[in-house]
């Protein structure tokens, strides 16, 4: 290893104008030296003529003190007295003097590589996306997931510049005659004290070939006020353009037209089939134990497959290497804590994190003795990780967490317990190995469960009554995923997955000691989801990148088996140094459905199987759009999209699927008679007008969209407006360092009203009763119903909101705080959450009028988060 | 300072209370339609159709129906045509004309036409099915708690009728007789189907199954006779689908999509169809 990096030569360095490094060699320079060393000697040659050296000191004799008397003579003329008597040669290789051992150095194009991993520097931590580029030569990669890159090399030398938001840039120029490891570790700005940042180069969105892709770093995220103080990394997404929020509050996001079942949420390369706490207000992902998260929104990489509209993909911390460490914080309605630190310095560390809320326990002194009524959630998400060797790391992560609502009473001869629970947990266990410089591998085994449990009992005397109703999802995934650098102008990526789905619709206990009755009933389905994929990362020119790969996919059932291509392609065309255009094509295949017409996320959604009666789901999109990269590190970028989705599934008019099954009748509905497969037609236009280091920090989205739905059975078939389109949506999200320790952060956002459909007419209408006694009663008098206009024909009014905070950060030699003030809806927008139609006595008679839910008015909150 | 931290928490606690008020808004309401309720049988002795109109969905609310009286009705085969007469009895409004005057057909195609003042002319039409069923096969499980109540699950099994797109309702009962205080009285149990409606798509002259049905029948001395009663009803497309849309109707639930009741009357609401009716019934002691 020693051997290895003593080939490189590492110079941290300023930007530089290659065309002063042409003949330096030549140039001309006097100097006069008596017993220096030769590395001094070195660098008054540096600084007299330009010219910069490569060389290792473990090659070259640097102590070496040498006496050199020269006048006018060329830099060559000086270096051939310098290493007279050794074996010491030297050559100029693009902007620098290479000086080597040997005489016969033969330069070789695009034959060497460089590899190795990018952590944080304090912690160790693997950084993902890192931006890895050679200027001026349109050669780049990022890190994957587990901070790795392989850049192969057009020049035996070349500077590397390594360029990450929120982190110090680094330029390292290295000098290589054979494959090379250099694992590089980065300062994160925000631990160097008294620095102006002036970030001019990182993550330039002109050069990244890949669209349709939103990064946010988590200390933007946690930046942002929020409701109650709960920093949710999902709500942050919604304010970006091509992100529609769910209702008021809710943490349910729809992309560019999709639904919420559209959206693969994926954390450590684990499924999160319910990413909700508390019906939906909350996200799952506590922001303290999340390291990464990425939405691609288009133009997919064919590593990924699954679903139609988005993948979100997370990646959880790994734990300090360095040093232990603990970090939390103090809601109004949460409490957190997360600890990491190194099992062997350097090689192996952990890192624990738990949230919960204490609301049943604020509940509880006001409830009398025999009544227990409360609500909690909690999380937990814990990792391992051990680097066994140079070539082989293994990491061990899991996240487990809950909602509970409960209800009890408890009386001498009489009991009655009621609730609800619901959670996800996963585990992933991922082996990354090293093959060699240019060949990465990562072989993952994940497990994957949502359940649900719906529970009543009661006990009278010595008899009782109990129910239950169950659902969930289980998988057992196992995949394997390779990154091969071909070339300089090809990095492969390669691999295949396969996933074994289990779905519970329903599992129903109901026995009654009353009726004597025990009814169990379980309806159970198994599926076979692979994948296969191959993508290409291809330099076509130094203008144009191109990304292109095929995913080929399948599911089977128990009869039933079905083979899907998707071919995938992203490109990139330079206009001059700033600008860029970019365009891709996606071809998606969608094999699970959510079974949800209340779109709010609620426990109660249930994951099924497409079958040959509602088969999968698919989608095709275009985007297109330029971006540029502009003064004082904005960026700006704009895409136009065309989605077209054919066999989305919609809920037949009146079908309720909280009412799926009756666990009480212990009857199966059948959720395949309750959907309908329908075509999407999703468009528009989305700006981005952003800055993400600096002082100030933030950005400006715009998005201008449509989308209808069409159903055979639906709306008379006739096409119609997802609940969810809107016409314009728009955000402003800014974050402002007042000084060193006191942050200023302020949203705003608007978005047309969401359609519904609210009720134009009533009537009475009659069911016929064919056990009728007698003519004149072969009609019940039937119900009071409502009668509506064309599906989701009006909308609601617009929403409009603004959010304030306020942090203030203070250090100590080891401990750190930050208290937080936030405000949210600062001008109280009374937003309707829903409609519905109430009552209200006028003069003594009963007046129908159009009442407004509106769920939270301007709502300040306090925070404490600490860390030492 | 810790008072206005308590004061500050319990205020933010407070607020998190959702407001629900009157919107200072309204959505555009429909004009006022006729509502028709009219199922031919060939059985019948008369025929009925009733006709109400829908209401504003704002203001003044009443929970009866609103009943339209002076309405005109015609019915007819397209060859004869009838203007049915109004039943003004205040607990079943309807109009209606005698099976002598006018007889309902199996296989034939009815047209229906109404109009009242204030508003707009309604016409909708419907086919008879042109037979019913012939062989049911009827399956009972019976089980007892220690109240001595007994729950009966009854399935039904029936050989479609080859050749035609056929629909069915079932509907059953389980009846019980007993000695009341002026003589023998009965009690009926409804026997509960999750889904009352079904057809013959892909089953075309085979056997069709229905779901299991679940009745609750109390345990009492007095009865002196039990019988199963089973109605079949072989009906037109529009029979049901109207009745599929009345047992999916959820009203305003929360969260649901709200989907009109399934009408064909053009101009208006409500349905216009025709059934066949088989009824089997069986004494079980």
């Amino acid at each position: 290893m020693k051997q290895r990096v003593a080939l490189i030569l590492t110079l941290i360095c300023g930007l530089w104008n290659s065309s002063a490094y042409s003949q330096c060699l030549e140039k001309k320079v006097s100097l006069a030296v008596h017993n220096t060393s030769i590395k001094e000697v070195l660098k008054m040659l540096e600084d007299t003529s330009g010219c910069n050296f490569s060389y290792s000191d473990d090659i070259i004799p640097v102590d070496r003190l040498i006496s050199i008397r020269a006048r006018k003579k060329s830099v060559n003329h000086v270096l051939k007295e310098v290493f007279a008597g050794t074996d010491i040669s030297f050559a100029q290789m693009g902007n620098q003097v290479v000086l080597f051992k040997g005489s016969k150095f033969k330069p070789k194009q695009d034959q060497y590589s460089v590899s190795g991993f990018v952590t944080e520097k304090s912690s160790g931590e693997p950084l993902i996306g890192v931006n890895i580029f050679i200027p001026g030569t349109g050669s780049g990669i990022t890190t994957n997931g587990y901070g790795f890159y392989s850049l192969r090399l057009n020049s035996d030398s070349a500077t590397l510049v390594f360029s990450y938001v929120g982190y110090g840039t680094r330029e390292i120029s290295v000098f290589a005659d054979r494959d090379i490891t250099l694992d590089v570790n980065m300062t994160s700005l925000a631990t160097l004290e008294e620095v102006i940042i002036r970030d001019t180069s990182s993550q330039r969105i002109s050069d990244k070939a890949e669209m349709s892709v939103l990064e946010i770093p988590m200390s933007q995220i946690k930046s942002i006020p929020a409701l109650l103080g709960e920093k949710d990394v999902l709500k942050i997404l919604q304010l970006l353009p091509g992100v529609q929020k769910n209702n008021e509050g809710q943490s349910g996001f729809y992309v560019r037209g999709g639904g919420p079942d559209q959206n693969l949420i994926i954390m450590d390369d684990a499924t999160v089939y319910n990413a909700y706490h508390l019906f939906g207000f909350f996200s799952l992902f506590n922001s303290d134990a999340i390291k990464n998260a990425e939405l691609i929104k288009g133009g997919f990489p064919a590593r990924y497959g699954g679903r139609l509209s988005s993948v979100l993909d997370m990646s959880m911390k790994e734990g300090n290497r360095q040093e232990y460490h603990a970090e939390g914080g103090i809601g109004l309605i949460s409490a957190r804590l997360t600890v990491e630190g190194p099992i062997k310095k350097e090689k192996a560390s952990f890192l624990i994190s738990a949230r919960r809320t204490y609301i049943d326990a604020l509940l509880e002194p006001f409830l009398e003795d025999n009544l227990k009524l409360g609500y909690y959630f909690y999380d937990l998400n814990a990792k391992v990780n051990t680097e066994i060797n140079e070539k082989n790391k293994l990491y061990l992560s899991g996240y487990f967490g809950r909602d509970r609502f409960y209800l009890a009473e408890k009386y001498s001869d009489y009991s009655f317990g009621a609730g609800i629970e619901w959670g996800n947990a996963t585990g992933t266990l991922r082996w990354n190995h090293l093959f060699n410089k240019r060949l990465f591998s990562n072989v993952s085994v994940i497990f994957s469960e949502y359940n649900l449990k719906i529970y009543a009992d009661q006990t009278y005397l010595d008899k009782s009554l109990n129910l239950s109703f169950s659902s969930g999802i289980r998988d057992v995934q196992t995949k394997a995923d390779f990154d091969y650098t071909l070339s300089s102008k090809h990095k492969l990526r390669a691999g295949i997955s396969a996933i074994w789905h289990h779905f519970t619709p329903s599992a129903n206990v109901f026995e009654d000691d009353y009726s004597g009755v025990y009814t169990e009933n379980k309806q159970t389905y198994e599926a076979l989801e692979t994948g296969i994929y191959l993508e290409d990362d291809i330099i076509l020119s130094q203008q144009w990148k191109v990304n292109v790969g095929i995913r080929l996919s399948s599911f089977g059932e128990t009869d039933r088996l079905v083979f899907r291509p998707e071919p995938r392609l992203s490109t990139n065309y330079k206009l001059g140094k700033n600008a860029s255009l970019k365009a891709s094509y996606a071809v998606m295949n969608q094999y699970v459905h959510l079974l949800s017409n209340t779109g709010v996320g609620l426990p109660t959604d249930l994951w099924v199987p497409s079958t040959a009666g509602v088969p999968n789901q698919r989608s095709v999109q275009y985007a297109f759009g330029p971006a540029f990269d502009l003064p004082k590190s904005f960026a700006f970028s704009a895409e136009g999209y065309y989605k077209t989705s054919d066999n989305v599934i919609g809920y037949k008019e009146g079908a309720n699927f909280i009412q799926v099954d009756d666990p009480v009748r212990n009857q199966e509905v059948q959720w395949e008679n309750n959907v309908s497969s329908g075509k999407g037609l999703s468009y528009g236009l989305e700006l981005l007008l952003q800055r993400k280091t600096g002082k100030f920090t933030g950005w400006i989205g715009y998005t201008l969209s449509k989308t209808t739905l069409q159903f055979d059975d639906i709306n008379e078939g006739k096409p119609y407006y997802a609940r969810y389109d809107r016409r314009h949506d728009a955000s402003f999200v800014g974050m402002y360092n007042i000084t060193k320790n006191i942050k200023f952060s302020l949203t705003w956002v608007y978005g047309t009203g969401n359609a519904f459909t609210p009720p134009q007419s009533e009537y009475y209408t009659f069911a016929h009763d064919p056990a009728g006694q007698n003519q004149s009663f072969d009609f019940f008098q039937g119900i009071q119903v409502n009668g509506y206009g064309d599906r989701n024909s009006e909308r609601m009014p617009d929403y409009h909101r603004m959010d304030v905070g306020l942090s203030f950060f203070k250090k100590r030699k080891r401990f750190e705080r930050t208290f937080e003030i936030s405000i949210y809806n600062v001008y109280n927008r009374k937003n309707p959450f829903f409609y519905f139609m109430g009552y209200e006595y006028n003069n003594g008679q009963e007046q129908r009028v159009l009442k407004q839910i509106t769920l939270f008015p301007i709502m300040p909150s306090l925070g404490l988060n600490f860390r030492f | 300072m810790k008072n206005s931290i308590i004061y500050t928490c319990l205020f933010c606690l407070l607020s998190f209370a959702a407001c629900v008020e009157e919107a200072d808004m309204k959505f555009p309401e429909a004009d006022p339609e006729l509502v028709i309720a009219g199922f031919l049988n060939p059985e019948d002795n008369q025929t009925e159709i009733i006709v109400t109109s829908t209401t504003n969905i704002y203001g003044s609310f009443s929970s009866e129906p609103k009943y339209v009286t002076d309405a005109a009705v015609y019915l007819t085969d397209a060859t004869d045509t009838v203007v049915l007469s109004f039943n003004g009895h205040p607990d079943s409004m309807f109009y209606y004309i005698k099976s002598n005057l006018f007889p309902i057909q199996a296989g034939k195609t009815y047209y229906l036409f109404a109009e009242a003042p204030g508003f707009p002319p309604v016409n909708a039409s419907c086919t008879v099915p042109s037979h019913t069923v012939s062989e049911l096969i009827y399956g009972l499980e019976k089980s007892r708690n220690g109240n001595n109540d007994s729950t009966y699950r009854i399935s039904l099994k029936w050989k479609d009728v080859a050749g035609h797109a056929n629909f069915y309702r079932t509907v059953v009962e389980v009846i019980d007789t007993f000695q009341g205080v002026s003589g023998l009285a009965e009690f009926q149990y409804d026997v509960f189907f999750n889904s009352e409606q079904y057809s013959d798509v892909g089953h075309d002259g085979q056997w069709l199954a229905s779901e299991k049905g679940e009745a609750l029948i109390f345990g009492q001395n007095k009865v002196k006779s039990r019988y199963l009663k089973i109605y079949l009803l072989t009906t037109d497309a529009n029979y049901s689908a109207y009745h599929e849309s009345l047992n999916r109707y959820s009203g305003n639930a929360l969260f649901t999509e709200p989907s009109n009741i399934f009408s064909n009357i053009k101009g208006g609401k409500g349905a216009f169809g025709a059934y066949n009716r088989f009824v089997y019934l069986q004494k079980l002691f």
